[in-house]
């Protein structure tokens, strides 16, 4: 019977029971026969046959107790005597288990963080047949694009692999207040009907859109977040068929969807009709050029993705050649929807499960090289249990389920770090790493934790339980004689435990030395303009009430008059795309005498509409020439500022004041550089600055005013108490307009730090999880010297009795860690030299060999190891030589 | 009981192993043949015997398995494994020479 049968018994016990009992029945009634045979009546047989088994009782409980009690008798034996050396040594269970639990939970709360962001499929059925859809053109600076909305109507029409193909574009909505109720911007979609098919989705209440709604000036239908309809409508059953007010339109609400769905990302909380036919667009142009529409599609059952992947290049083909002027060039391409989701989060956390895994490792050789300390004042308890007859195997079994129960202990005070890990990541981490608030330490995690503790007791408490146990084998036979000081063997093992738990640190510092490197650069790329003392906020200016460019331009001057007369405000200024807000557009430009090479396409820059008052507002230096004042209006001379990047490109070593650009081609209206602006970064702080272009709000085209610039960036500079500014900031914009929410109002400095939170959140655990393996290999070095100085004890004190000095003493047992300290550190920079180069990809302007940080790294284990050593043996080397040598 | 019945416990493991070596039994057969094999001089104290087998059948020196028996009931037969085997010869050899020891003993004037 094997073990397994063995536990099985345990739990089998009913089985078992009745299968004793039909032997032992069989056994009672062939007794009794034989018994009548010789002449006995059938009761007494069957009574004699009785007693001569004894208590029934009795030998039934004996009989399974053989089938179970071997086994288990030694397991809970094992795990007893193992509580009870612990026990009999907090010291060292203390140390032990704390060192575990560092690890462990280290590892337990990126897992959850990994599990959460990564490997959780995303929450739509069958999502792995799900792909993102993207126009792809073969000029490289403009690689994959958005899909144009008459080109997605083509994808639809003429893909044959796609169950349902659809297409979206995030928008606001200002919900109206009323009733108390200030009014509320939510974030919403515009969405092809086919969209809930195409995820494969139901509302919980309600209904789906039907293909007709997509058709604009038809009744306006809306699908509402779980979410939205509890916080503003009371999670009203009876909404479905209810109108609500949103930008000044009515909505019939269809339905509600699931708790707990989002689509694109949690922010999104209200779903509409595009309105891809019929008029009264709001002004969305419907055209082959403007690639606004994100496009996600469900594979049919049966088609394969490269299937799929030639069947668009088809549609791309035939596009390309009817619309040579819009889709020449181009092609369709598709992208796994999940890859697209955790796609861009894959490496960073990748690096930091690699960071705690090697914490793990050298917590646990930590461990080891404890428990191979231990075990030399634990000889003569087990060349004890050696000579009364545990055998090496037996031996062998007890240590190692010592170390299970130290590992189980460990793990379970682990799991309690890592829970407060996960909480300070939670509350701290990246807003925009997706779905990392889902994270949680749930039984997947558990199950991980307790596996690994499992797998590191076996991997790492073999070699210490054959070492301890091999030589309680050898020292049985002498039991009265002074312990011999351990094997080569043995000092070997602690030896290569402490040049790993080096080297690991080392590749862990090194790593983290990059990555802070690399944020420290990132935080002092100058950005253009001044975020201290600035604060912003967004508005929209819906169509009902602003319907035309004339009105939205006379509102937007009106308001920031009002905000320039409050004296707290010391500059106001607004713009169409704030930098750092994820918003951006880019155009392209003709520019006055510049024809572009045969085949390549004009120049693009990013395009901005801003106020007179803007550069002020952000501080942005003006480098040459003017900025932009009360002159520049609707009916005045056309100008426009241009950064360095563009000047520098365009007109290399020549005057940018006095040249001409048109947004609109030839004959579009040209626009005069008045002047040149410092470079901003506008698309993030690692991001390379791009030609731009900054316009006068009132000098944009009204056509692209009503269509694309009805949300502003209003900035605001006070030297005065935020708090008491951003409500200054409300009030005014109440005064000026009171149905209009101020969307986001927040310092400028927080989109900084927004835009650094993904490189400062790695930065600081990677940090975090190096300081914390240097902490533990210091502990290994520091406590293998300590060891090293009792071992060498009475050969100390015979060298001070000779006259050595105390500096020569220091020298011998510091000499031993520093040796292996170094070697640690030559292995350790070979180590991070090949692993580095794997974190490239994250960092900024740091090469992943940077020699300056390789050698501080190494400068900074070593003065630290050389420290850990030389404490205790300063110890050592103050010890009383007639006292050790008497002490033998 | 009488004196005569008192196996000792290594022994009884020693004459169950040697019992079945001639083949699989049940439990009261290997009872019935030490018996008769030692002419009535051994009975096995049947309260004994069935610990025993599964002490043995824990050890993986018997195997046991639930066959018919000789009249059509079933019973839990054992068999020798060939770790049994080998014990077998390691106890027997162990104990002619105990008895060797002990008869010399004995004799010795």
């Amino acid at each position: 019977m094997s073990w397994l049968d063995r536990l099985g018994n345990l739990f089998r016990s009913g089985r078992l029971a009745r299968e004793i009992d039909e032997e032992l029945e069989f056994h009672l009634e062939m007794r009794a026969r034989d018994l009548e045979a010789q002449g006995h009546a059938p009761e007494a047989a069957r009574r004699r046959a009785r007693r001569a088994l004894g208590n029934p009782l009795a030998w039934r409980e004996r009989t399974r107790d053989a089938d179970t009690f071997v086994f288990l008798e030694t397991l809970f034996e094992d795990s007893r005597l193992g509580f009870r050396a612990l026990g009999r040594n907090p010291g060292f269970a203390l140390a032990a288990m704390l060192t575990l639990a560092l690890g462990i939970g280290a590892n337990t709360a990126v897992w959850s963080v990994i599990d959460a962001v990564i490997l959780r499929p995303l929450p739509y059925p069958e999502p792995e047949r799900l792909y993102a859809l993207y126009q792809s053109h073969e000029a490289k600076e403009v690689g994959r694009t958005r899909a144009a909305p008459l080109d997605f109507l083509d994808w639809q029409s003429q893909n044959r692999s796609f169950s349902a193909l659809a297409a979206h574009v995030g928008t606001g909505f200002t919900l109206a207040g009323g009733s108390g109720r200030e009014p509320e911007r939510v974030f919403g979609q515009l969405v092809s009907t086919e969209l809930f098919d195409a995820l494969g989705i139901e509302p919980s209440l309600g209904r789906r859109f039907r293909r007709e709604e997509n058709e604009a000036g038809r009744g306006q239908v809306v699908l509402l977040g779980d979410a939205l309809w509890r916080r503003r409508f009371g999670a009203d059953p009876g909404i479905v068929g209810r109108t609500i007010v949103a930008n000044d339109k009515p909505f019939v609400v269809l339905g509600v969807l699931p708790p707990g769905f989002t689509y694109p990302d949690k922010h999104y909380e209200l779903w509409a009709p595009f309105p891809f036919r019929g008029a009264n667009r709001d002004g969305l142009p419907i055209n082959r050029s403007s690639r606004y529409l994100q496009v996600v599609g469900r594979l049919k059952p049966g088609v394969s993705p490269e299937q799929a992947r030639a069947d668009l290049s088809a549609v791309g083909r035939s596009l390309a050649e009817r619309f040579p002027d819009d889709d020449g060039h181009s092609s369709v391409v598709m992208a796994s929807l999940t890859e697209e989701y955790v796609g861009a989060a894959r490496p960073a956390l990748l690096l930091l499960l690699g960071a705690v895994g090697f914490v793990l490792l050298v917590a646990c050789a930590n461990v080891t090289s404890l428990e191979l300390a231990r075990a030399g004042a634990r000889r003569s308890e087990m060349a004890v249990r050696a000579a009364l007859g545990g055998g090496r195997l037996r031996l062998v079994r007890q240590l190692l389920t010592e170390t299970l129960v130290l590992y189980g202990l460990g793990a379970l005070a682990g799991l309690a770090f890592g829970h407060a890990v996960l909480r300070a990541v939670l509350a701290f981490g990246p807003r925009d790493l997706p779905r990392l608030d889902q994270a949680t330490l749930d039984g997947r995690v558990l199950a991980c934790a307790t596996l690994s503790a499992l797998a590191a007791a076996l991997l790492f408490g073999l070699a210490p339980a054959f070492d301890t146990a091999g030589r309680a084998a050898g020292d049985a036979g002498g039991l009265g004689a002074r312990a011999t000081t351990p094997g080569r063997r043995h000092h070997r093992l602690r030896a290569a435990i402490l040049v790993a738990q080096v080297s690991v640190s080392l590749v862990l510092l090194t790593g983290a030395g990059l990555a802070a490197r690399s944020f420290a650069k990132l935080r002092a790329v100058e950005l253009g303009f001044d975020p201290g003392s600035a604060a912003t906020f967004d508005l929209v200016m819906p169509s009902t009430r602003f319907p035309d460019a004339p009105s939205m331009r006379a509102f937007s001057r009106r308001l920031l008059e009002r905000f320039g007369s409050q004296p707290l405000f010391t500059a106001v200024g607004a713009t169409t795309h704030l930098p750092l807000s994820g918003q951006d557009l880019e155009n392209s430009f003709s520019i006055e005498g510049y024809t572009p090479p045969a085949g390549a396409p004009d120049p693009v820059a990013g395009l901005r509409g801003v106020s007179p008052g803007y550069l002020r507002a952000m501080a942005i230096p003006i480098v040459r020439g003017r900025g932009l004042d009360e002159r520049d209006r609707g009916g005045s001379l056309p100008v426009a500022l241009v950064n360095q990047t563009f000047a520098r490109r365009y007109w290399p070593g020549r005057d940018p004041l006095g040249r001409r650009i048109s947004m609109d081609g030839p004959e579009g209206p040209w626009h005069t550089v008045v002047g040149v602006v410092a470079d901003v970064r506008h698309r993030g702080l690692d991001a390379a600055v791009r030609p731009e272009v900054l316009w006068p709000y009132e000098q944009l085209d009204p056509g692209f005013t009503s269509a694309w610039a009805r949300g502003l960036s209003i900035v605001l500079r006070s030297a005065a108490d935020p708090a008491l500014a951003a409500d200054l900031a409300r009030r005014t914009l109440r005064e000026v307009d009171p149905t209009l929410p101020a969307i986001g109002l927040r310092p400028m400095n927080d989109l900084v730090a927004d835009a650094v939170a993904q490189p400062r959140f790695r930065t600081l655990l990677l940090g975090a999880f190096s300081l914390l393996a240097l902490a533990l290999a210091l502990v290994g070095i520091s406590g293998a010297t300590s060891y090293f100085a009792v071992q060498r004890r009475r050969e100390i004190g015979i060298r001070m009795a000779l006259g050595a000095r105390r500096g020569a003493v220091l020298a011998l047992v510091v000499g031993r860690g520093a040796r292996l300290a170094a070697l640690g550190i030559a292995l350790g920079a070979a180590a991070s030299y090949a692993l580095t180069r794997s974190m490239a990809s994250l960092l900024f302007e740091v090469s992943p060999t940077d020699p300056a940080t390789f050698a501080l790294a190494a400068g900074l284990l070593a003065a630290a190891a050389l420290l850990a050593a030389y404490l205790p043996a300063s110890r050592a080397a103050g010890i009383d030589p007639v006292e050790a040598l008497r002490q033998e | 009981m009488s004196k005569r019945d008192n196996v000792l416990q290594g022994t009884l493991d020693l004459l169950v192993l040697r019992t079945l070596e001639r083949g699989p039994l049940h439990g009261f057969g290997i009872a019935v043949h030490i018996q008769e094999a030692s002419r009535e001089l051994l009975r096995v104290e049947e309260g004994s015997l069935y610990p025993a087998l599964h002490r043995l059948e824990q050890a993986g020196l018997l195997a046991g398995e639930w066959r018919e028996s000789e009249n059509r009931r079933r019973a839990r037969f054992y068999r020798l494994t060939a770790k049994g085997r080998k014990q077998l010869a390691v106890e027997a050899e162990k104990w002619r020479r105990l008895a060797r020891g002990v008869a010399a003993v004995l004799e010795y004037a």
